[in-house]
């Protein structure tokens, strides 16, 4: 499995398990890997529990290279690590450096199309880094609207049983946000909003066609 | 700016359709409000039936015959009023807003209606 990762607004990928372990993750990155719909946080995925934060403790007593790095770490994962981290002291400014500088390459290269990797499959690599262009987005936006009033409006106060299904699409945004999926929950909403538009338009549409027939009927 | 003018379009129908449902009453015979879809294609009520009569009642202060059209309106209206509300203020009444719009008060309201539409053509069929 190979993992896109995101943090602090950098993006490195795709990375392997073992690579990630080496790379000093806080508990606040994104990642993405083939299966996930969207970025989620680190936290969300259990198989990447432990290597959240393993070699940090290591990049504490450092001064230079891993000063910038400081502020974010979490201040626990340093004192659980503590015990272990002895026999990595000396080699701890080297192995964290490693993997950034490899990472920086491919940074550059994710602007540009996707073409240089084709071991595996093509829709896995053209989705990970189309995902990182708004940065923004990464930090979790405002639920969509569910549109459930307008749902409601249109189910009891146009006559119209459409709005049942517009009720579901608000099911459908709130579901999707929670699991982290905020774009599928944009379009669920969005999808909703025009269930209950093409309710009320049909309404318009058919009413003077009703009432035409109403006419007919009564003058019958 | 989009905004304002969705309210003012809004705001503007429904003061028409209120000065049209004042003036004509649905229930006389011969008249040209549209009569429901799915009651003329069925002939079993939409949990939406009757609205257009209860709010002629409504608007004639008939609260008795507003009950009679379309009971589910002395919940649904409320309700909606709400749902506006925390809507609207949304930033400043964040907790009204998450609880009205969460899955458990939407799946409440789903089954509502559902259960009005069975219960209404069990109970009170036309």
């Amino acid at each position: 499995m190979q993992y896109w990762i995101n943090q602090n607004g950098v993006q490195a990928g795709p990375v392997t398990r073992e690579e990630l372990e080496k790379m000093n993750v806080s508990a606040d990155a994104y990642v993405w890997c083939s299966g996930l719909e969207d970025w989620v946080k680190i936290t969300t995925l259990p198989e990447l529990a432990d290597v959240i934060g393993a070699p940090a403790a290591p990049a504490v007593p450092e001064v230079p290279a891993a000063d910038e790095q400081l502020p974010e770490q979490p201040a626990e994962p340093a004192a659980d690590a503590a015990p272990a981290e002895q026999p990595q002291d000396e080699e701890a400014p080297v192995i964290p450096e490693i993997p950034q500088e490899e990472e920086a390459d491919p940074e550059v290269v994710v602007g540009t199309p996707i073409e240089p990797v084709v071991g595996t499959p093509v829709e896995q690599y053209q989705y990970a880094p189309q995902y990182a262009a708004p940065q923004p987005q990464l930090e979790q936006p405002e639920c969509p609207p569910t549109n459930l009033v307008w749902a409601i409006i249109v189910t009891i106060l146009c006559c119209m049983p459409i709005g049942i299904v517009a009720i579901l699409y608000a099911v459908k945004v709130n579901r999707r946000y929670q699991a982290g999926d905020f774009k599928g929950a944009e379009r669920a909403s969005e999808t909703g909003a025009w269930w209950c538009i093409a309710s009320i338009i049909s309404g318009i549409v058919f009413s003077p066609f009703i009432s035409f027939i109403q006419m007919l009927v009564a003058s019958m | 700016m989009k905004k304002t003018i969705i309210t003012t379009i809004i705001v503007v129908a429904a003061v028409l359709a209120a000065a049209i449902y004042f003036t004509f009453d649905p229930a006389d015979t011969g008249n040209l409000f549209p009569k429901c879809i799915f009651v003329t294609l069925t002939g079993y009520q939409c949990p939406g039936c009757g609205t257009q009569r209860a709010i002629h009642c409504f608007l004639h202060g008939d609260i008795a015959g507003m009950w009679h059209y379309n009971a589910a309106l002395f919940v649904a209206i409320p309700t909606i009023l709400l749902y506006l509300y925390a809507g609207l203020r949304r930033n400043s009444h964040m907790r009204l807003y998450n609880a009205l719009n969460s899955t458990t008060a939407i799946v409440i309201i789903l089954v509502v209606i559902i259960s009005w539409w069975i219960l209404r053509n069990i109970f009170c069929p036309l």
